[in-house]
């Protein structure tokens, strides 16, 4: 197993729903909330203190699959399928939300190439190419044997490259 | 969101067509600049990497 250096976590911050609340409320309108995984915690900040929906600039949520097949079974998306009361919760909750799902992040394949154009372009040896080799192998082998996909959706770089370039994709309202 | 335990489990459910009559509860992206997206994202790692 490869290690990778990092910081180690702050645990000082306390619990998520808190650190969520407590840094919303102390920014209002200035804060983009990018999601990336089961909605558990935002949902269960929105229900203890509703006052940060309002207080949210925006919020990105990678989850949902519309017109594709899902990556869980019955077509089902990984963050939505863990906690589906907190994903309802959310997308009701009047949150400015644009929701990111399987539809488009799918259509964002990064393949071998990618990584041998990074890798011929970048020092190998530091951790992020390290790390970005180590997991795009078992990420695109598994696309191949469960999918038959060439490549990896990059799902979660997606929701929050659209935090700062928001014209990647084209929105609709529903 | 489906949040029965059925066969539709977690199932993404939207009013495409508007039969329902509700309003709108969020923003959507069905379409998306892949080949810009997909530029980005490898430029960008290359530049992290070289620091």
């Amino acid at each position: 197993m490869p290690s990778y250096r990092c910081r180690a976590l702050n645990h000082s911050l306390g619990h998520a729903v808190d650190f969520l609340i407590e840094t919303l409320l102390a920014a209002p309108g200035e804060i983009t909330l990018v999601a990336t995984g089961p909605l558990t915690n935002i949902a269960l900040a929105v229900r203890r203190e509703p006052r940060i929906v309002p207080a949210v600039r925006r919020c990105i949520i990678m989850g949902g699959a519309f017109r594709h097949e899902g990556n869980m079974p019955l077509r089902g998306e990984y963050n939505v399928w863990c906690d589906p009361h907190a994903a309802r919760i959310v997308l009701h909750s009047g949150l400015p939300i644009t929701l990111v799902p399987l539809d488009v992040t799918y259509r964002c394949l990064f393949r071998e190439a990618d990584m041998q154009h990074i890798a011929a372009q970048a020092d190998v040896r530091t951790p992020i190419v390290r790390f970005l080799a180590d997991a795009t192998r078992f990420y695109i082998k598994y696309h191949k044997t469960a999918q038959n996909i060439e490549g990896c959706a990059i799902n979660d770089a997606l929701a929050m490259a659209l935090a700062f370039a928001p014209d990647l994709v084209t929105t609709v309202a529903l | 969101m489906e949040t029965g335990d059925g066969p539709a489990h977690a199932a993404t459910c939207a009013d495409f067509w508007r039969l329902t009559g509700r309003l709108p509860n969020m923003h959507v992206a069905p379409e998306v600049d892949a080949e810009r997206f997909m530029r980005l994202f490898v430029t960008r790692m290359i530049k992290l990497a070289n620091g």
